[in-house]
C-alpha cells in the first residue's frame, strides 16, 4: 500500500498517458490499489508490485478506451513498456514535496498560466476546448502548453534540490 | 524550420491532447524510439498534468475539508496546524484505503433522484460511472450524469422520483438525470417523450409527509421547463419539442432568445429551431380521428429506412433490425418499421371503437406481420400497447404488395391494467414488424380512419 501511495503520481500519469484524461487516470489509480489489496497472490518485491501496477493502470486504460469508443490514437505497447520502466528506474521522491513543490511553481506562475492548466488539466478540456475558453488559437495552446510544462520543471527541481540540500548536514 | 526538439514537443502536446493524427503518431513514435530526452520529457508532462488536476480538486475541496476539520475538532490555538494541507490529504487517502471504503468509484456519492418502478422492452442504462449495462433493472436506483434510454416503440419505463411524483418514459427516449439541488429536480429528455405526474406511490406515500411534490426542470434540445405538482407531458426530437400541460402550471423558457411563456393547464406551448415566432401559450387543439402517415415531414421515423421510390410507390419505409431482449432467454431479431404519429399532426389523434388502422406495404418473402400501436391518455400519460398478428395468407398479397385494414378492436392490449380497449386514448406511435426472419417488409401508408357505417353505404344510392 505504502508502495503505492509513493508512486501514486507515476501510475495515474501512465495511465493519463493512455486515456488522457485526469479523472479517469485517478479512478484507474484507486482501481489499481483496490486490486492490489484484493489480489490473493502476495509480491515478491516492491519492484514486481510497481511493475504490476503499471501493467495493469495500461490495460484499464486500454479498455476504458474501447469500453468508451475513445478513437484517439495511443503509443504502441512497446512506447508504454518504455515510458513505464523509465517511471520504475526512477529514484523515489516523496509526492508531499513534489506535489508541495509543484503548488509553489503554480503559484509564482502568470495568472494566465494557472488558467491554462486549470481549464487543461484541472477541468479536462482539450485544447480545442481550451483556446476557445481562452480566445487564442489551438497553437498558441500548445506553444504555451510545452513552455509551462518545461518551466514547471526546471522551477520544481530546483525546490526539490534547495529542500534536499537544506535537509543535508 | 521548426527546430526538432520544438516540433517533437509540439507532438508530445499534441498526442496528450488526443488531438494527434495517425501519421503524426507514427512520427512521434520515430522520435521517442531513439530520443530519450523526449521520453523523459513526456513522462514529466503525464505527472504534471496528473499533480495539476490534484491541486485543483484538492483546492476546490480543501477550504471546506479543512475548515470542517479544525472547526469541528475544537484544536486549541497553541496547537501546531499542517502548514500544508497534502500530508493530511495523503493520510486521509490512505485512511480511506485501508478501511476499505471504496465509494470512490463514484467521486463523490451523487444524491438519489429516481427508482425505476417499471420497465418494459428494450431499454439501455448508461450509469454515471461508466459502467454500462444492457438492460435497465426494476429497482434500480438513478443519480446525476445516468441515462436511460427505451429503445422501441415497445418500451417504456416508470420512475418513482424522489420526494413524490411519477415519471413515464414512452419509447424510443433518452433521458439523461441532471446534477440536481434542493431546491429542484433536474433531467434532460434528448428524445423522445416523458410524462410527470404528481403524488406518491404507495412505498413513498407512506414514507413521505410532503404535502407539495419536488420542483422540478426538465430540458430538451429547445426548451426548458419548470413546474411543481404539474402534470404534463413533454415530446422531442432534436430540433422541436412540445410541452403539454394538463394539470397546474409549468414555465416554458425557449433557449434562442431565453424568452418564457407560462403554460397552464389546457394549455400547449411549442418551440422549433428553425422558426422565431414569439414564444407563446396556446390552447390545447380540438381532438381529430383522423391520421394519415403522408402528414409526414421526415423526422417522425422512429425506425426504419427510406428507400428509394418505385414506379408504383413513392414513399418507402424498409424495417430495421431490432434485438428484442427476453428474460432468461436468448434474445428475437425483430425487422420494424415505427412511426411517431403525434409528430405528424398539429392536433392530437383520439381513437375510436369505430376506427381501423389502414395499411399498405409490401413483405418480399411470404411471413406474418404483427402491427401495432401505443397510446396515451387523452390529455395524460402513457397508457400501452395494442398488437395484432396477420398471418402471411391474410395480407391478400399482389406481388408482394399488400392492404390491411384493421378495425381497433382486433388489436390485443398489451397492458390491460392500463387500457383494456383504445377507444377514447391518444395515438401516439404506429409499428409493423416481422419477427426474427427479414421478410424485407415495407410499409408505404398507414391511415387511421372510420370504419364506414354500413347502413350509410345502403343508404347512399337512395339518396343519389
Amino acid at each position: 500500500m505504502q508502495t503505492l501511495m509513493n508512486c501514486r503520481a507515476r501510475v495515474s500519469a501512465a495511465a493519463w498517458v493512455v486515456v488522457r484524461n485526469t479523472h479517469t487516470a485517478e479512478d484507474i489509480f484507486q482501481n489499481v490499489v483496490l486490486k492490489s489489496m484484493t489480489r490473493e497472490v502476495a509480491f515478491e518485491s516492491e519492484c514486481a508490485l510497481l511493475s504490476w501496477a503499471f501493467i495493469t493502470a495500461r490495460r484499464e486504460g486500454l479498455d476504458w478506451l474501447a469500453r468508451h469508443r475513445k478513437e484517439v490514437p495511443v503509443l504502441g505497447i512497446e512506447f508504454l513498456e518504455r515510458l513505464e520502466q523509465l517511471w520504475q528506474n526512477q529514484a523515489p521522491v516523496p509526492i508531499g514535496s513534489k506535489l508541495e513543490a509543484l503548488q509553489d511553481c503554480l503559484a509564482q506562475a502568470p495568472a494566465e498560466s494557472r488558467r491554462l492548466v486549470q481549464l487543461r488539466y484541472g477541468n479536462d478540456l482539450d485544447c480545442t476546448a481550451v483556446a476557445q475558453r481562452l480566445d487564442i488559437s489551438l497553437v498558441a495552446v500548445y506553444k504555451r502548453l510545452s513552455r509551462l510544462h518545461e518551466s514547471l520543471k526546471m522551477c520544481v527541481e530546483g525546490k526539490l534540490l534547495t529542500t534536499t540540500s537544506g535537509d543535508t548536514p | 524550420m521548426m527546430p526538432e526538439k520544438e516540433a517533437s514537443d509540439d507532438l508530445l502536446i499534441k498526442y496528450l491532447d488526443g488531438s494527434i493524427s495517425q501519421q503524426e503518431l507514427e512520427l512521434l513514435e520515430s522520435s521517442l524510439s531513439d530520443d530519450v530526452a523526449l521520453q523523459l520529457r513526456l513522462i514529466e508532462i503525464a505527472e504534471q498534468a496528473v499533480m495539476i488536476a490534484d491541486i485543483e480538486r484538492v483546492t476546490h475541496e480543501q477550504s471546506s475539508v479543512i475548515s470542517m476539520h479544525y472547526e469541528n475538532a475544537a484544536i486549541p490555538a497553541n496547537a501546531p496546524r499542517l502548514q500544508r494541507p497534502w500530508s493530511f490529504i495523503l493520510a486521509t487517502v490512505a485512511f480511506v484505503l485501508i478501511a476499505g471504503s471504496f465509494a470512490f468509484l463514484r467521486e463523490s456519492p451523487e444524491r438519489e433522484i429516481a427508482q425505476v418502478r417499471e420497465v418494459t422492452g428494450v431499454t439501455h442504462y448508461f450509469c454515471s460511472t461508466g459502467l454500462d449495462q444492457e438492460t435497465l433493472q426494476r429497482g434500480t436506483i438513478l443519480s446525476a450524469g445516468d441515462v436511460i434510454e427505451s429503445r422501441s416503440c415497445d418500451a417504456w419505463i416508470t420512475l418513482d422520483i424522489a420526494g413524490g411524483g411519477t415519471l413515464t418514459i414512452a419509447g424510443n427516449s433518452s433521458i439523461r438525470i441532471q446534477k440536481s439541488d434542493e431546491q429542484e429536480l433536474r433531467f434532460e429528455l434528448q428524445k423522445g417523450s416523458l410524462w410527470i405526474s404528481p403524488g406518491f406511490s404507495p412505498n413513498q406515500r407512506n414514507s413521505s409527509r410532503q404535502q407539495k411534490g419536488p420542483k422540478f426542470r426538465v430540458e430538451t434540445p429547445t426548451f426548458l421547463v419548470q413546474f411543481q405538482d404539474a402534470l404534463l407531458n413533454i415530446q422531442t426530437s432534436g430540433s422541436e419539442s412540445i410541452v403539454r400541460v394538463n394539470e397546474g402550471v409549468a414555465q416554458v423558457q425557449r433557449k434562442l432568445d431565453f424568452t418564457v411563456a407560462e403554460t397552464k393547464a389546457g394549455n400547449q406551448t411549442y418551440v422549433s429551431l428553425s422558426k422565431s415566432a414569439p414564444l407563446i401559450a396556446v390552447e390545447q387543439p380540438i381532438p381529430v380521428n383522423h391520421w394519415s402517415s403522408r402528414q409526414m415531414k421526415g423526422s417522425e421515423v422512429l425506425l426504419g429506412n427510406w428507400l428509394e421510390g418505385t414506379d408504383q410507390v413513392r414513399s418507402r419505409l424498409g424495417a430495421a433490425p431490432l434485438l428484442w431482449p427476453i428474460p432468461d432467454r436468448e434474445p428475437v431479431m425483430l425487422y420494424a418499421v415505427a412511426i411517431a404519429a403525434w409528430r405528424c399532426s398539429e392536433q392530437p389523434v383520439v381513437l375510436r371503437s369505430d376506427s381501423k388502422l389502414v395499411f399498405r406495404g409490401r413483405t418480399q418473402k411470404s411471413q406474418s406481420v404483427r402491427f401495432g400501436f401505443s397510446v396515451q391518455k387523452m390529455y395524460g400519460v402513457f397508457a400501452g400497447k395494442f398488437e395484432v398478428d396477420v398471418p402471411a395468407n391474410s395480407l391478400n398479397q399482389v406481388e408482394g404488395y399488400w392492404q390491411v385494414d384493421i378495425p381497433l378492436s382486433d388489436f390485443r392490449s398489451l397492458h390491460p391494467h392500463l387500457a383494456a380497449a383504445p377507444d377514447g386514448f391518444e395515438l401516439t406511435d404506429v409499428y409493423a414488424l416481422t419477427i426474427m426472419e427479414d421478410a424485407g417488409l415495407e410499409i408505404h401508408q398507414v391511415e387511421l380512419s372510420k370504419i364506414p357505417d354500413p347502413r350509410a353505404e345502403q343508404k347512399e344510392p337512395q339518396s343519389d
